[in-house]
């Protein structure tokens, strides 16, 4: 009897292993789309902040970033960094975008790319360069979006599957 | 916090580097293309660092304009077509550079050559001085300040508001480059009493008319008037009933009496006011040096 409850405890504990790891390899994936999701809606906040109330960059990500908890830190670490009046934007822009979790390399260079020409003309042209990076972190998103999560899902399942074959076998 | 508290490290220990009897007292610090930053007390400057080889470059005043800005020059595009911007504490940052026109507007500045940090003077009590030389019993009559740059008009006009209000009159400032209350991002810099409304940024002749029409004000305060269009604005609130406090730039009473306004029919500046006082900084940033009345000299500084 408490050997058969050993070996009940043992396959659930193992299919809960395999589907917390499969949730893990897939996170990466899923965080991606988050930081992607959240850092287009900073965008198009930040137009508004930018282009009609005029407010410098370090307010306006703070303001802007405020729904979006996964750019919270970068905000607050951005303000940080150009209130030491220290550092030129691009600079405190890359550092601070360190504090998202979940950018991929090719996110990273869009938002660099942004980083270098934020802040240094008139409004008009601010407006433009973030509708340009909005449009191609669209893209990224609907990329991460179809295949990114395409993986992620598979992953979980063959991890999860793979964990429940361990079972089987052992029993 | 002093203007130079702005500025990247490196300068900022510069400056601090000159030590507290200079620190006590420096009015400016200006930052020239090609040549060293020099700091300007009431009778010294200094060079900061090696003047052989501690001189300026452009790439050095671009970083330092964009560091004034909070690398946000979108922001600031209005202060640069004034050739200056502001920062915290009330102090400003005067620009050379070249104008950019834009459809016949001057729409902002490139190629920065030079910067002049000014060290922005609260003094409570300035105004006595003045104040002392009209009679206690009466109200103060509409006054203009007339003085050469740098003598000091700013902070006596500000200490003239900050009197005024105290004094439970409603004193409404029209503050075009936002020196007299200092504001910035949703602070004073300066407190002008508990009367004080503030238009900020407001170009001075559509100030004086708005603060007429909507916030009911016993005295209007304005800095450096001198257009048309602001001694126009001056007189429509004059006719109103409304006393005001200018300043104007001008070397001496005989210099203001040139400044006319064709549209006001030939209406001198001076005639404008009932009293002008003219300053100087003989005995420092501040020094009264005579007192019109009705065109009437009423008070001289001996000298």
């Amino acid at each position: 009897m408490a050997i058969g409850l050993m070996k009940l405890f043992g396959a659930v504990l193992t299919v809960l292993s395999a589907w917390y790891l499969g949730h893990l390899m897939a996170k990466p994936y899923r965080l991606r789309i988050t930081a992607l999701e959240q850092g287009i809606g900073i965008l198009g906040q930040l137009r508004p902040e930018i282009g009609w109330h005029h407010r410098i960059l370090a307010t306006a990500f703070e303001r802007a970033s405020r729904p979006f908890p996964a750019w919270q830190s970068m905000a607050h670490s951005l303000a940080e960094r150009i209130g030491e009046h220290d550092t030129d934007f691009a600079s405190a822009f890359r550092q601070a975008l360190q504090c998202v979790p979940g950018l991929w390399e090719q996110d990273l260079v869009v938002w660099n790319e942004l980083g270098h020409v934020l802040g240094q003309s008139a409004a008009e042209f601010q407006l433009n360069h973030l509708q340009a990076a909005e449009m191609e972190l669209t893209r990224l998103l609907h990329e991460a979006r179809s295949q990114g999560l395409k993986t992620a899902r598979l992953t979980e399942t063959l991890v999860s599957l793979a964990g429940l074959a361990l079972v089987i076998v052992l029993i | 916090m002093e203007p130079w508290d702005f500025l990247p490290r490196r300068w900022k220990e510069k400056v601090q580097q000159l030590g507290p009897k200079h620190l006590a007292n420096v009015e400016e610090v200006r930052f020239r293309l090609d040549r060293p930053v020099l700091c300007y007390g009431p009778n010294w400057s200094k060079a900061l660092g090696d003047p052989e080889h501690d001189v300026l470059r452009q790439q050095d005043l671009d970083e330092l304009v964009s560091i004034l800005a909070d690398h946000s020059l979108y922001a600031r595009v209005e202060e640069l077509r004034h050739a200056y911007l502001t920062l915290p504490g009330g102090h400003r940052v005067g620009i050379a550079g070249r104008a950019v026109w834009r459809d016949g507007v001057l729409s902002t500045m490139t190629d920065i050559t030079g910067l002049n940090f000014r060290r922005a003077q609260d003094v409570y009590g300035a105004a006595q001085k003045v104040l002392n030389l009209f009679d206690t019993t009466q109200p103060i009559p509409s006054l203009l300040i007339a003085a050469p740059p740098r003598c000091g008009k700013t902070t006596l006009l500000r200490d003239l508001a900050r009197h005024l209000s105290d004094g439970g009159e409603r004193v409404a400032v029209v503050d075009e480059r936002s020196e007299l209350a200092g504001f910035y991002r949703g602070h004073y810099g300066f407190w002008l009493g508990m009367h004080t409304d503030v238009l900020d940024a407001w170009p001075k002749a559509e100030g004086i008319m708005a603060a007429i029409r909507t916030l009911g004000p016993d005295w209007v305060v304005v800095d450096e008037i001198g257009g048309p269009e602001d001694l126009q604005a001056v007189a429509r609130a004059l006719q109103a009933g409304v006393g005001v406090l200018a300043s104007i730039h001008a070397g001496s009473y005989q210099q203001l009496e040139a400044i006319a306004d064709p549209d006001l029919k030939g209406i001198r500046v001076s005639a404008l006011f009932p009293a002008v006082a003219v300053i100087s900084r003989r005995f420092g940033p501040g020094t009264v040096e005579e007192l019109w009345q009705g065109h009437q000299q009423v008070w001289r500084l001996a000298s």
